[in-house]
Formats: structure tokens, sequence, C-alpha cells
């Protein structure tokens, strides 16, 4: 018996039509709950093998468009298409890639499997996950292979992978960085109930701050705690691709950095000092990571994370949930402008 | 908390533990729990409002500054005419909440196309724009102090 009899059933179902096979048995059925947009499912499969008739068992993930949520609207197309890219193109750690399903009938929304990966995924709240972090020395090791891994996701030769078209990418880093700052401020425009002035002026700011490494790469663009999975010390997992594009890459550092996934802890992602980090980086990248450049982006990206907040209360309002925590990034999205005060010199 | 009305949050709230959290609960006691928290909710509903001396600082420091942006301004923006029209209406009555909350959005949008307006000319070295551009800047620290003044936890 498995928690989500239908999804369960919908997915044994499918999966015997994919593997060609009589019948599949689907047990160990688990959402992960932590997202607000994407469901993600896993699961263990069982067959028999019609070639050797030897039993199969296997892990699966399943991630599932979302109806609607904080970055709406999405495109599965896409996050597979940079999933694949990635796997086929690097050695970012990344679960193997299996079916991409887009018809919406078997699970309601179209989705695509992967592997499942066995291992924990440390989380912002959870500082001292002896799971992860057993002492500093543990700490620090994962904190230079989190900045490994970073370098080999700018090191993709995005234009070979053909992710030029897929992520809609510009020539020039201005030009794309332009390109963000306005998507940014019409999804903020889109979603705001109550204008924020303090988002206002950070638009206003970033406008006439620009600040650029002048590098064009392939941008996680949510690369964090949370984001990716551990196992014996290493990360073997990154997700969450959805919001990865081409574009500055000194961006996924300003984001590792943000206050809101390290509170007052001064190392970037609770993991490494700046200094350190970015000295790594640079030496593995080959990128400097200027002042003003990482201020640019980290005032970017509280617009990044205060906007899909906004999108959040909206839903809510227009009365399209009743998850009441889409109401309450409504003043969790004060955390955000907070910090973001500070960056434009308006908090001490 | 702003962006949501208090409606909406209340309504909500109600039904995500009536259709979410109460069939989830096997205990006879907790499922009362959650009865009268809905029951209550609902009937808070037509009794409270957003406080107006809340709303009532922020209009009035948004017509300071808007009529400022307004009387400094020398050519003809569209941008600022939200903040004319705004600060053509009457203020409203102190303890008039649906009002104030009106006002008060309505405010904010005028001053969010104010903020616009004096990046721009600012950008062209223009002192009137930078002059509102930081009182405008101010406006924006202050409301978020007053914001941070009633965060709990």
């Amino acid at each position: 018996m498995t928690a989500y009899p239908e999804v369960g059933a919908a997915l044994a179902t499918w999966l015997a039509g994919k593997l060609g096979v009589d019948a599949v048995s689907v047990d160990d059925l688990e959402r992960h709950a932590e997202g607000f947009s994407w469901h993600t499912y896993t699961f263990t499969a069982s067959w028999t093998d019609p070639d050797s008739g030897t039993p199969v068992r296997r892990g699966f993930a399943v991630r599932r468009e979302p109806e609607d949520g904080l970055l709406a609207p999405y495109d599965i197309r896409k996050e597979y298409a940079v999933h694949r890219a990635v796997v086929e193109h690097s050695d970012v750690p990344m679960p193997g890639l299996h079916w991409l399903e887009l018809d919406p009938e078997p699970l309601g929304m179209p989705f695509y499997v992967m592997d499942r990966v066995e291992g924990v995924v440390p989380v912002p709240w959870r500082r001292d996950d002896p799971r992860v972090f057993p002492d500093e020395a543990a700490r620090h090791a994962l904190g230079v292979d989190f900045v490994e891994v970073l370098a080999r996701i700018a090191a993709i030769d995005w234009k070979a992978a053909g992710l030029g078209e897929v992520l809609d990418a510009r020539d020039d880093p201005e030009e794309a960085a332009r390109a963000e700052i306005e998507a940014w401020a019409r999804f903020y425009h889109d979603s705001v109930l109550v204008e924020e002035p303090i988002l206002r002026e950070a638009i206003a700011w970033l406008r006439a701050n620009l600040a650029v490494s002048g590098h064009l790469a392939l941008v996680h663009a949510d690369y964090r705690l949370g984001n990716f999975m551990v196992r014996d010390g290493r990360i073997v997992a990154v997700f969450d691709w959805e919001l990865a594009h081409i574009g500055d890459p000194v961006f996924d550092v300003a984001w590792a950095g943000m206050p809101l996934y390290r509170g007052r802890d001064p190392r970037l992602s609770q993991l490494l000092e700046p200094a350190e980090f970015f000295a790594l980086y640079t030496d593995l990248t080959g990128i400097p990571v200027e002042p003003e450049v990482y201020k640019f982006w980290t005032v970017f990206g509280h617009l990044r994370a205060g906007a899909p907040y906004l999108r959040a209360t909206k839903a809510f309002e227009d009365g399209r949930s009743d998850d009441v925590r889409l109401a309450a990034f409504g003043h969790r999205l004060l955390f955000v402008l907070k910090s973001l005060a500070r960056e434009l010199g308006l908090r001490s | 908390m702003r962006q949501n009305s208090l409606e909406r949050l209340l309504a909500g709230m109600a039904a995500s533990l009536r259709d979410v959290v109460e069939p989830a609960l096997t205990d006879p006691y907790a499922r009362s729990q959650v009865q009268a928290a809905v029951d209550l909710l609902r009937n808070l509903a037509p009794r409270v409002e957003w406080r107006c001396d809340d709303l009532l600082a922020v209009t009035t420091r948004l017509r300071d500054v808007l009529a400022e942006a307004v009387a400094e301004a020398l050519d003809d923006a569209a941008e600022l005419a939200e903040a004319r029209a705004w600060l053509a209406q009457p203020p409203p009555a102190p303890t008039d909440n649906a009002a104030l909350v009106a006002a008060r959005t309505a405010g904010l949008r005028a001053l969010a196309a104010v903020q616009d307006w004096a990046a721009a000319a600012a950008a062209r070295g223009d002192a009137v724009g930078e002059r509102v551009r930081e009182r405008t800047r101010d406006l924006a620290a202050w409301q978020l102090e007053q914001e941070l003044g009633r965060l709990v936890g």
C-alpha cells in the first residue's frame, strides 16, 4: 500500500508502457513537499525483465509541472532540455534522465522522469544538520565542493549544448542583464497588489547601476542550500533548474550569498567565507568576482526573491488558492525588504 | 502583510483550517479546536479592520512627498499625472477605514510613478529629480521601519 494511490497506479500503468513490460509495481511513493511549485515524487518500481525473466527494482523521481505557482507560467520542455544538456555536456552531478511526458492525462500535468538519488538535502534552516555537517571540516569541504560544482556549471559550453536557442540567449552580457532587469520588473508589476516602494527603488537602482562581469554562461539561478543533495560529504545531485538561463555567472555567486539563505552567517550559503569563496571561484573559472558586480547581482537577487512572494500573495488574493503559506509570503517579504534596504543604503 | 486584504486573509485561513487541517485530524478534541477557530475567524471578519492610525500615517507622508514632487517638477510629465489626481482628492476622514485603505493603495501607486520619473530625471542629471528621488527613498525607508515595527517573529 502506498500514499497517493491514484498517482501510484497512474505511474505503474504509464511506466509499463514505457518499459514495454506487462506490469510494473510502484512502491515507496513519496511526495516531497518542500517546494511551492513543481510536484516531486520518488518511488521504487519493480518489474520483470522480458528478455531474461529476472526481477528488476529501480528508484525513480518524477518532476511534474504545477498548474500554478510562484513562478508561473512554467515550461517543462525547457527544464527537461536544460537537464539533458547538463547531463550530456558536463560532469555536474545530476540525476540520470529518462522520459519526458507532455500528455497531461497520466498525472494531470506534463512531467518527466529521472533517477532517484540517495542522500540528504541540506536546508538553510537546519544550519547544523549533523548528517551533513558533522564538524566544521566537513562544512568547509562541502563548501569547496559547492564552488567546484558551480565552476563546472559555468564552464558548460552552452552553445555546443544547444542551450542558446532553448534559453533565448543574448550575445551581449550587458544586454542580457538589462533584459533580466526588465523581465523581473514586469514580473513585479504584474504581481504586486499594493506597491512596495523599496522594490521600485531597487528597480531604479539596477537600471542606473548596471555592472556585469562581461561573461555569459549557463546560470543555474537558484544555486543554494536546499537545491542540491549530499552523500558522503559530496554533492551528488543539483536540482531545480527551472530558472536556468544564459547570463552573468556571477549571479550564481551572489545568489549563494543572499542573506535570505545564510541569515547572519557571513559565509556564502553558510559554507565558505566570501574571500575564500571568491578566490576559489576565480581560480577555477577565470572569472573575477568584482565588488560592484557582486553588489549589482545581490540587489537584483532581492528583486528576484521578492517578486515571486508577491505573485504568491496575488494568487491567494485572487482566490486561486487557499494555501495560507502563499499569504504568509506577504509578511515574509519584509525580511527580503529589510535586507534589500541595507544593500540600497536605506538601513544601517 | 498588507498585500492581501484582511477579508481574504481571514476567509482563506478559515478555509484552510476547515478544508485541509480538520479532515486530517482524528482526535476529537483537536477537531473541536479547529472548528472553534474557524468559527472565530469567520466572525472576526465583519468586526476587524487594518489600523486607521497606521494608514493615516502613511497617507499623510505620501501627501507630503507627492505634493513636493508636483510642486518642484517644472515639466508636465505624464508620470506625475496620477500624483496630481491623488492630491486633488480630499484626504479621507481619520476614521474612515475603507477610504484610508483605498487612499493608501492609490497613493503608493502614484508614488511608484513618481519614483520612475525621479529616477529617470536623476539619471539625466536633473537636480529636481535628484531631490525628489531622495524624498521617495526616505519615504520607502520610513515605511519599511513602520512595517518592521509591527513584525512578530
